[in-house]
């Protein structure tokens, strides 16, 4: 679904992967002071219905800008590209070579789950964080030479071309993403057992 | 700490005109408040005893409206079954989870309706919880659901808001936990119907604190708001600024409190008991044994946050705690609140370096060992000024006032923006859950799917919702089934059904739909997986006129009655095991200080009843400190009675005549000289 006004147009930021999270914190406090339900308990019905609706988009879109992840994934999606549709039976795959590595990542995890090996556990998690990171760069990179980009035909090529590389890289952080949660649950699992009162 | 702007010349006046009363509830698992803004500032509203708390206890009896607050709460462990305390456990849950959390059980106090049964027999999963308790036809003859047993403890304080106020009201914000589920709010804002109140809003009770806290000192910065109350816990991160108190993460768990604590610290003097066997075994039948226990364990919790150890008596024993065994016993309980701390500081991506305070809230943290774990987990001394009892009420009248008062519309007051606490999903096929609003989302927020059919001429659809963070259904919470019907009959795959999900800033979902190639708004029914459906509230709402308009006089007599048989009760079996200790002159004057209670019992004058007990508790407050010392005295074999005496701090004024009652035949006391008082 993409509503009427895109989500950058809810802020008046300009569509682009580049954020300044303070300035979106900023416009979003400038907005809910004037659209929020809690400022129109009183008035008619017609105008809270209004307002609900008001307010509903501009939380959906500051959830979706800002994430890094959620934010790049809409902007494919403005391209066209939706990457929550991948899977068997899709045109969209994530590229064999990355799927083997994350493969043999899973692999790793789950026998240093089961022996419970500390270290292997936090190496684990630095190797997909430096990944996580280069992924970042990656997309950071590809965007703003996308952002940059002329309208004429070689380019139409070029910026074909980019697309793929910036949806394999959505589509790898998700799955880099997916692993973290997981590590993450586990390590939770782990700090309840032990019972130990630390944050 | 004045609220509000100084309005508009012309302007004042018409707001003044439309302005109605609006109140704040916190409506708790123990204590439940209500609390008004006077002046800029919020205050807690009175019972006619100078007491801000009522005690959120319901007792059900026959030929009248039921009992609410102390007088029900003294008197449980007589009426066990037909007295319910900490509803608020109940809400929103279904029988399956009353098998879950066992403490339920253990100490059996409530008789619940069979699980209903589909037509072939077999026991249906989700449904509401009925307590079966006394009605005009006899014991468990009257069904309640929690969502009326929690109407009559907030008809109460709407009663108490309106005579204070000397009118109806406009309104009420009733607090939740912020970790209640769709399912649990929606019977909260039910039960608000039913008491007859127009509920402005759902406010999460950190978020509700945090407000009371905020404007008390202007407080700005990023806090933590760790809110452990009777029956359930939650734990907020908010971040305070230029007036928009913006909530950043919460988590929480709804079946962990003070209670707990209770049943731990119960577990605890059944051991030390040295006739725990039998009182173990007779726990599954006698109900107003596992409420006798509970009721000491509490006052016993009580004590220990003032001194070293306490006692208690059980059957006719004194056990003794330490401060130390308390802590021991609550330990887990502390240790379980760890986690959701975890979990929210790790979804507002901060560290506990980075608070600039942690506020604490719920009866429950006055316990010491709890400010401590506290202390230790956060790295910092919590914050505790405000009454951690009153200032959830205080936040609420504040948010009433904000929204029911004069500067509603002004851009430039206070603004709440919360959030959701359960990720929201719906169940695709073979069980797995699909996540369409992930937790801790800004509300209101909302969501869109779109559907197609799989079957030719397929007119309708099923949706299951679901709230929680786990990877099947099953494991998630149930919020209903939603049926979509009036699809225009096509081949299957070709319709475009778009179904919008919304959760308001109350965190209540509603669900529409439309087929888009027709643009049809399809119709939907909604079949609520633990609550009351709206014919059944509608229903309730006609029955309950019968007691609904019980004037203040009679709910006073009431309660007086009820506080009086308690007391005349518990005297019969304090005579009848230790009359003989009794000088005839002092048994005389008990007696006829009974026979007037028992007089002005069958009257209508509820002062005098109240006067009439004042009477008996003060003639008879001599026996009750003769008997407390005689089963002292027995408790202690083979020590000096002066060292006994000494060592056991025993205060009078706080002893209860009842705590001594003993239904079984005890051995006869032996011969011994009457015992002086303690030494002071």
């Amino acid at each position: 679904m993409v509503p009427a006004r895109n989500h950058f147009e809810v802020f008046e930021l300009p569509v682009r992967y580049a954020l300044d999270r303070a300035q979106l914190e900023e416009r979003y406090r400038e907005r809910s002071r004037h659209w929020h339900p809690d400022r129109f308990s009183r008035a008619p019905a017609a105008e809270r219905a209004a307002v609900l609706a008001r307010a509903t988009d501009l939380n959906e879109a500051y959830r979706v800008l800002r994430s890094d992840a959620r934010r790049a994934q809409y902007l494919l999606q403005l391209h066209g590209i939706d990457v929550t549709r991948e899977g068997p039976g899709s045109k969209l795959k994530v590229e064999p070579a990355f799927l083997m590595a994350i493969l043999e990542l899973r692999e790793e995890l789950a026998e240093a789950r089961q022996t419970h090996d500390a270290a292997r556990l936090a190496s684990l998690a630095a190797t997909v964080k430096a990944r996580m990171g280069e992924l970042e760069r990656t997309l950071s990179d590809g965007f703003a030479r996308l952002e940059g980009a002329t309208d004429g035909p070689q380019d139409r090529e070029r910026r074909a071309e980019l697309l793929g590389e910036l949806t394999q890289a959505v589509l790898a952080q998700r799955y880099y993403q997916r692993f973290c949660d997981e590590l993450a649950e586990y390590k939770e699992a782990q700090a309840e057992r032990a019972a130990s009162p630390l944050l | 700490m004045s609220l509000f702007q100084i309005a508009e010349p012309g302007e004042s006046r018409v707001k003044e005109a439309c302005r109605g009363r609006v109140i704040g509830i916190d409506l708790g698992t123990t204590n439940s408040l209500v609390a008004v803004v006077t002046d800029g500032t919020p205050r807690c509203l009175l019972d006619e005893q100078g007491q801000a708390l009522l005690p959120s206890v319901v007792r059900y009896q026959p030929g009248g409206p039921p009992v609410v607050g102390g007088a029900a709460k003294r008197s449980a462990a007589q009426a066990p079954h037909d007295t319910i305390a900490s509803v608020k456990r109940f809400m929103g849950r279904g029988p399956k989870d009353l098998e879950k959390d066992g403490t339920a059980q253990r100490f059996g106090q409530y008789r619940f309706a069979p699980t209903p049964t589909s037509p072939t027999g077999e026991p249906q999963a989700a449904g509401i919880v009925r307590f079966l308790v006394a009605g005009d036809k006899g014991p468990a003859s009257r069904s309640v659901t929690p969502i009326e047993v929690s109407a009559e403890i907030l008809r109460q304080l709407r009663q108490r808001a309106e005579a204070e106020l000397g009118g109806e009201l406009e309104g009420a914000v009733i607090t939740v936990p912020a970790y209640f589920d769709d399912a649990q709010r929606q019977a909260t804002k039910d039960a608000g119907r039913l008491a007859g109140l127009n509920v402005l809003r759902l406010l999460n009770e950190p978020t509700a604190a945090a407000l009371a806290y905020g404007l008390d000192k202007q407080r700005e910065g990023k806090f933590a708001v760790y809110d452990l109350g009777g029956g359930t816990f939650d734990i907020s991160i908010l971040d305070l600024r230029d007036g928009i108190f913006t909530v950043m993460a919460t988590a929480g768990d709804t079946a962990l409190g003070g209670d707990d604590m209770d049943h731990a610290l119960a577990e605890l003097m059944l051991g030390q008991h040295p006739r725990r066997d039998e009182l173990a075994a007779a726990l599954r039948d006698d109900a107003g044994l596992g409420r006798e226990l509970l009721d000491q364990a509490r006052a016993l919790k009580h004590r220990l946050s003032a001194a070293e150890s306490a006692h208690a008596e059980l059957r006719g024993q004194v056990l003794t705690v330490s401060r130390d065994e308390l802590e021991a016993a609550i330990a887990p309980v502390l240790s379980r609140t760890g986690t959701p701390c975890r979990r929210a500081l790790k979804d507002a991506e901060l560290t506990k370096e980075e608070l600039d305070g942690v506020i604490l809230v719920g009866g429950a943290t006055r316990v010491p060992a709890v400010r401590r774990f506290v202390a230790a987990l956060f790295g910092r001394e919590p914050l505790c000024e405000l009454d951690p009892d009153q200032v959830v009420a205080l936040g609420a009248a504040v948010q009433a006032e904000l929204l029911g008062g004069e500067s509603s519309a002004d851009s430039t007051g206070l603004l709440l923006i919360d959030v959701t606490p359960l990720s929201l999903g719906l169940e695709l096929m073979g069980g797995i859950v699909e996540k369409i609003i992930p937790r801790n989302s800004r509300v209101p927020t909302g969501a869109r799917q779109v559907f197609t059919t799989y079957a030719d001429g397929q007119t309708g659809f099923d949706l299951h919702v679901v709230q929680g963070e786990r990877e099947t259904a099953d494991e998630c919470r149930s919020l209903g089934r939603f049926t979509l019907t009036g699809l225009p009959k096509a081949a299957a795959g070709m319709a475009r059904l778009e179904v919008t999900f919304l959760i308001d800033e109350n965190g209540l979902l509603s669900v529409s739909a439309r087929e888009l190639n027709s643009g049809k708004e399809a119709h939907i029914q909604v079949k609520p997986s633990y609550g009351l459906s709206d014919e059944q509230i509608e229903k309730m709402l006609l029955d309950s006129f019968e007691y609904a308009e019980v004037d203040l006089k009679q709910r006073m007599l009431l309660e007086q009655r009820v506080e009086a048989e308690r007391i005349l009760a518990a005297l019969q079996i304090a005579l009848q095991r230790d009359g003989d200790l009794l000088p005839p002159e002092e048994r005389a004057r008990i007696e006829a200080a009974r026979e007037a209670l028992i007089a002005a019992k069958a009257g209508t004058e509820h002062r005098r009843i109240a006067e009439c007990i004042e009477a008996l508790d003060h003639t008879s407050k001599d026996f009750a400190q003769l008997r407390m010392n005689q089963s002292l005295n027995r408790a202690v074999t083979g020590r000096s009675l002066s060292s006994v005496e000494k060592a056991v701090h025993f205060d009078p004024d706080k002893a209860s005549p009842e705590a001594v009652a003993e239904p079984d035949a005890a051995p006869p006391a032996p011969a011994m000289p009457r015992p002086s008082r303690a030494a002071e």
